[in-house]
């Protein structure tokens, strides 16, 4: 008997000596690129070189760790079981400093007010391409450094610049807690989740969205690891 | 015995008997007649009703009695009975204060009469004695002594009446004192059981009970029913719309509402037929719909016999086979012949809508039928049937007079003997090698004819010179430009945007069209370069109306080498599927059809004579010249030699009221014997009707082969049911306002020059955007952006571009074009409009958003040192940072042209200024999508202002804006433009 499933017995066990204890567990992995990606392209900058040319500005939309590893890839479960809401502490930020988003991909709650902040002092634009929410087009000019939006239902929204066409970010709207980005290596955790089998979907700006299902054990994680195929 | 005479000569026994038999039959015979007389399918249908009826009800009365607020009730009925119990225990009391009211409401009215009795002798001696008086009579002043006494009681009673009132009141409060609580409560529960006592009194009306049950059953029993039955006949006379029965136009009756009990009820919508409520109820039927049924009732849309309360006499007709089965086992249905204006199914009613819609471009709310108007538009049906309405239209196809300068003889023999063979989308109908021409010598009789039709083009055909190309093209710029610049909004280039699969169903009529109808406008280029010479189609686009001056092809003002690149383009999209052969001269089949021809007015001898006397050349021509006039190519093209030949089709505008007998149907027998059924026949297959026909083939159909899907036949279909002989009175004609009838016109010259293929305007168009997608997916796009992308490098939406720019303006702008939108590639065409057309649009775009036309007052001041500093201010990079987008004259934004944003300097001479105000509040809401970002919140704009400038008001800073904006350009006296200042801290 390995370590594994005596630690599922003495989970069950336990379950069973405290009827009622929520049990849960994690889903953790990494989304791998099946194939070469191509070095990010330089972007032009056209505009406002004071501001925007500071840095040199790479095409982020598809970013890929030498171990194949896909940053910025939204890993959720589709089918939660309990009707629990995403909480934060205070109110996410998407910040635009040196003409590009910060973070280029943002998860938030469904309802909750996002911070749109402008570091830069020149004229931005926030405008959004959503499937489920009202689209705005909002100017952010100088003397507004942060404005306030709020996307009430889940959604995959762009977000784009139009003064500075090359910007672009995404504001990922979640209606429940079981959401994880995966960071530069490819790895993600979407964490407390209760025991039980899932549907989950991972989804990238360009590779588009794909599923998987999972079975989550209670109290211990399980691994999901996840592909893309090369395009 | 002396003989007893009978004294009666027939035998009394069997007399009696005959009696007897013939008194039961009679009795037998009055129980059926009143049976029959009694038993109407129109009453059971009442009955049902009543029972669907008490249904809704009883379920409504139950829902309602379920909302009423449970303890709210059960705290009034207890303040109820507290109340009452009250009262009880006070009865002395109140018996006493109710016995002392009664009193003085007694007193009250004795006093009152006796008051009124005197009044009116008073009133008669004053006038006595006033008459005497004048006459200077004696007694007058005994009867002014007399009219004073009177008066004086009448003070007194009025008085005592006053106290008495006074008094009543008092005592009416002291009863009130001691029932007022159990009052109060019984009118709070009433308030809150009202829906289910108005329920409740309905449902007592629709499904009485009792003796009120037993009533009723009396009232509508058989032989009694002649009294004031339940059960009526439903009718609306209506004298507006009258039904023409034989020469005599009549008042329609329509009874429909007999049965059709519902129709203008809501609450029926699921209920099965005839009970259910009409669904459309802000169209029809409502009386505050358009179209009320006690104006225009029932028939004069849905036809059928308007006094008939007989499913079958009522002339319903079925929408389909299946609906035809069931009706004939329900209602032992059969077509009624007789009735000349049978019903039409349910889903072709829409066809009537043409008796009072017309001269509009599209009928309101009737998508069939504008889909049908739209392809008999198109189609151009009208070349060779006259059909009211559509006088006086531009023939549809191309002008043929020129021919020879822009292809060659091989390709039109190859197009003319099956055009869809090189061209699948084309409307250009198929007229050779049909189903009635397949006997033995036809084919041969045909090629000569397509000669014939070749060498008469050729022959009376006037030159066109096309000379020298000027240089030479570039073949990928050609294609970026027939990309981007227009072209595709009127043409398509199927071969590059669909599938091959999708195409080839289409071309099965399996599938739809993949491209949208507004790019059929103009023909598909996919095959082009094998059509055209290249000298030609250079001259074509440098200037399309120096070869046909009708032509609706606009110019896009081509620099020569543009022209140049796009004709090496389009010559290289070739068809190298099938080689062009024209047919070989075949002179016994020419001479034989000739001689048919010539023999038809003279003798066989005299025709051979007259033959003998043409050259081999002239024989062709000659051919040509007879087939022209035979199959009645002029009604669509203009042809040398035939500008004034009538056209050769049956007329149309009284289709709809066609008989069927007068239809022949020949050996048909497969499709139903109805108009309609032989409309979409003959537009399926036009000559199936010489099937088993022995013919000569000048006698034969000739009406060609569009092949037509089954949507487009049946919305033709439902054009011609449309047209029907039927007068309807001008007072229920819908007529178009003063400010409707320029909308129209507009709307004319809009469908007539194809604008939707470009620009979306009144809910329709914008097909380019399909193109512009499609090449950007071509550069490698994904879809989802690149039609997320399309709209913005598309042509603007004109809705409210009447509201937005000023008239002169737009007239200078229609006259000559000139971009608006750096970012655009796409160009917009110089049409070459009158001025009287122009005009037309201008005033129709301005009457579509009720604008004045067309002249208006436009602010010359300049704005005020204050205003003018704050929109200096607004304007800078710390503020608005306009001119990071906007062009500015000559000055450029930063970055590429896709950036950009419309040239302010223009903006005075041609934005209306309230519009530019309206635009930087919210440039959202004005066009929605807009690249133009919303500074004023249009929740919040004080708190979304900039603080600082004009008190961060936000009105006050749109109207410096705005004015600011006018002086900008050439104008009056202005600011220097964009003088940056430094702003205010």
């Amino acid at each position: 008997m390995n370590r594994r499933t005596l630690a599922v017995l003495a989970a069950s066990l336990s379950a069973g000596l405290a009827a009622g204890t929520l049990q849960a567990g994690e889903i953790v992995g990494k989304v791998k690129y099946a194939g070469n990606a191509p070095a990010p392209a330089k972007l032009n900058i056209t505009k406002d070189q004071a501001v925007c040319g500071k840095t040199p500005h790479f095409d982020e939309s598809l970013v890929v760790a030498a171990d194949k590893g896909i940053k910025n890839v939204v890993v959720n479960i589709t089918d939660p079981k309990d009707g629990k809401k995403m909480t934060v502490s205070k109110n996410p930020a998407v910040d635009q400093n040196g003409c590009k988003f910060n973070p280029r991909v943002s998860i938030v709650p469904a309802g909750q007010l996002v911070d749109i902040i402008n570091n830069d002092g020149i004229l931005h634009n926030l405008h959004t391409y959503p499937k489920n929410n009202p689209a705005v087009n909002k100017a952010q000019p100088k003397f507004k450094k942060v404005m306030n939006e709020k996307f009430d239902k889940p959604d995959i929204v762009q977000i784009k610049c139009d003064v500075h066409t090359w910007m672009n970010g995404w504001v990922v709207v979640a209606g429940h807690p079981y959401y994880a980005l995966s960071d530069a290596a490819g790895s993600f955790k979407i964490a407390d989740v209760p025991a039980g089998t899932y549907t989950i979907e991972y989804w990238h700006e360009k590779l588009g969205k794909q599923t998987k299902s999972v079975t989550v054990p209670a109290t211990v994680s399980v691994t999901a690891d996840l592909e893309f195929a090369a395009k | 015995m002396p003989k007893v005479v009978d004294e009666y000569l027939r035998r009394m026994s069997t007399l009696n008997m005959l009696f007897a038999i013939s008194s039961v039959g009679l009795l037998a015979i009055t129980v059926w007649m009143v049976y029959d007389d009694y038993s109407r399918s129109w009453k059971r249908h009442q009955t049902e009703f009543r029972r669907i009826e008490a249904g809704i009800v009883q379920t409504s009365l139950e829902a309602a009695q379920q909302a009423v607020d449970g303890p709210a009730l059960e705290a009034a009925r207890q303040d109820l009975e507290a109340a009452r119990a009250d009262t009880r225990e006070h009865a002395r009391g109140l018996e006493e204060a109710a016995a002392h009211l009664k009193q003085i409401e007694t007193e009250h009215f004795r006093t009152d009469l006796q008051f009124r009795e005197i009044k009116s002798t008073y009133d008669a001696r004053k006038f006595e004695y006033e008459e005497k008086a004048n006459e200077g009579h004696a007694n007058a002043a005994e009867l002014l002594t007399h009219v004073q006494e009177l008066q004086r009681r009448l003070e007194e009673l009025r008085t005592t009446l006053l106290e008495n009132e006074k008094a009543g009141a008092e005592a009416a409060d002291a009863v009130k004192a001691i029932t007022g609580k159990a009052d109060e409560a019984a009118k709070r529960l009433e308030v809150l059981n009202a829906e289910a006592t108005r329920l409740q009194g309905r449902l007592d009306k629709v499904a009485p009970h009792g003796l009120m049950k037993a009533a009723l059953a009396a009232l509508n029993a058989p032989l009694m029913d002649f009294v004031a039955p339940t059960y009526k006949i439903q009718q609306v006379v209506l004298e507006r719309v009258p039904i023409d029965i034989n020469f005599t136009r009549i008042p329609r009756a329509d009874r429909c509402q007999t049965c059709h009990l519902a129709s203008d009820r809501t609450g029926f919508e699921d209920q099965p037929q005839p009970f259910r409520t009409h669904p459309r109820q802000d169209l029809f039927v409502g009386g505050g719909s358009p179209h009320p049924i006690d104006r225009l009732g029932c028939s004069p849309c849905h036809g059928g016999r308007d006094r008939a309360v007989d499913f079958v006499y009522a002339t319903h007709t079925p929408d389909n086979a299946t609906q035809r089965a069931e009706w004939k086992d329900r209602h032992d249905w059969e077509r009624d012949h007789l009735w000349d204006f049978p019903m039409l199914a349910t889903s072709r009613t829409e066809a009537s809508c043409l008796k009072c819609h017309q001269g509009v471009v599209t009928v309101p709310q009737a998508p069939r039928l504008n889909r049908g108007l739209q392809i008999v538009e198109r189609y151009g049906c009208f070349g060779c049937h006259k059909i009211r309405g559509f006088e006086d239209r531009d023939k549809v196809g191309p002008t043929l007079t020129r021919l020879a300068a822009k292809t060659n003889p091989e390709w039109v023999a190859r197009w003319l003997s099956n055009p869809k063979e090189f061209r699948p989308s084309t409307r250009m109908p198929r007229f050779f090698g049909l189903r009635n021409n397949q006997e033995p010598g036809d084919a041969e009789r045909e090629a000569a004819e397509i000669r014939g039709i070749i060498a008469y083009l050729r022959g009376r055909g006037e030159p066109f010179p096309t000379p020298p190309l000027p240089g030479r093209g570039d073949v990928r710029r050609g294609e970026t430009l027939v990309k981007s610049i227009g072209c595709m909004g009127c043409h398509a280039i199927e071969r590059d945007e669909a599938a091959a699969e999708v195409l080839q169903a289409r071309n099965r009529l399996e599938g739809p069209d993949p491209i949208a109808w507004e790019r059929r406008f103009g023909p598909d280029l996919s095959h082009v370069g094998s059509k055209l010479r290249p000298e030609w189609i250079y001259r074509w686009v440098m200037d399309p109306k120096s070869y046909d001056p009708k032509t609706r092809m606009p110019s896009l003002r081509l620099t020569v080498q543009e022209a140049l690149d796009i004709t090496d383009y389009l010559m290289t999209l070739r068809d190298e599927g099938a080689a062009a052969t024209p047919p070989a001269a075949n002179p016994v089949a020419r001479d034989r059809t000739l001689l048919a021809y010539l023999s038809q007015r003279m003798t066989a001898k005299d025709a051979q004579a007259k033959l003998d006397t043409l050259s081999d050349g002239d024989r062709d021509v000659f051919l040509g010249e007879k087939s022209i006039q035979r199959y009645g190519c002029f009604g669509c093209h203009i042809i040398p030699g035939f500008e004034k030949t009538p056209p050769i089709g049956t007329e149309l505008s009284e289709a709809g009221s066609k008989h069927p007998d007068l239809l022949f149907f020949g050996f048909i027998h497969e499709i139903e014997h109805t108009a309609p059924a032989w409309y979409f026949q003959k537009l399926k297959s036009p000559r199936i009707f010489d099937q088993g026909k022995v013919l000569a083939f000048y006698d034969r159909l000739r009406m060609p082969q569009f092949e037509f899907t089954d949507d487009q036949a049946e919305a033709v279909t439902l054009v011609l049911q449309g047209l029907t002989k039927e007068k309807v009175p001008l007072e229920s004609v819908r007529r178009l306002s003063a400010r409707d009838q320029a909308v129209e016109a507009m709307r004319r010259i809009v469908r007539d020059s194809n604008c939707h293929g470009c620009h979306i305007l009144e809910g329709a168009g914008g097909a380019i955007r399909q193109s512009i997608a499609s090449t950007m997916m071509a550069g490698g796009m994904s879809e989802d952006e690149a039609q997320a992308t399309a709209p913005s490098l598309a042509p603007p939406i004109l809705d409210g571009e009447g509201d937005k720019v000023q008239p002169e303006w737009l007239f200078h702008f229609f006259k000559a074009p000139s971009p608006i939108r750096p970012w655009l590639q796409v160009r917009m065409p110089s049409f070459g409009f009158s001025d009287a057309q122009t005009n037309l649009l201008v005033h129709g775009f301005a009457a579509r958003d009720a604008r004045s036309f067309p002249f208006q007052t436009l602010p010359t001041e300049r704005p005020r040192e204050a205003e003018m500093q704050a929109a200096l201010t607004m304007f800078t990079g710390d503020y608005f940072n306009c001119w990071n987008c906007h062009q500015q004259g000559s000055r450029k934004p930063q970055g590429p042209p896709e950036g950009w944003a419309p040239d302010l300097t223009l903006a005075h001479e041609r934005l209306n200024p309230d519009w530019i105000a309206r635009w930087i509040e919210n440039p959202q809401k004005l066009m929605p999508g807009t690249r133009m970002p919303t500074y004023y919140d249009p929740e919040d704009p004080k708190g979304s202002a900039p603080p600082d400038v004009l008190d961060g008001d936000p009105q006050r800073q749109i109207e410096a804006l705005r004015d600011y904006v006018f002086t900008l350009g050439a104008r009056g006296p202005s600011a220097p433009a964009g003088r940056s200042v430094r702003p205010r801290r």
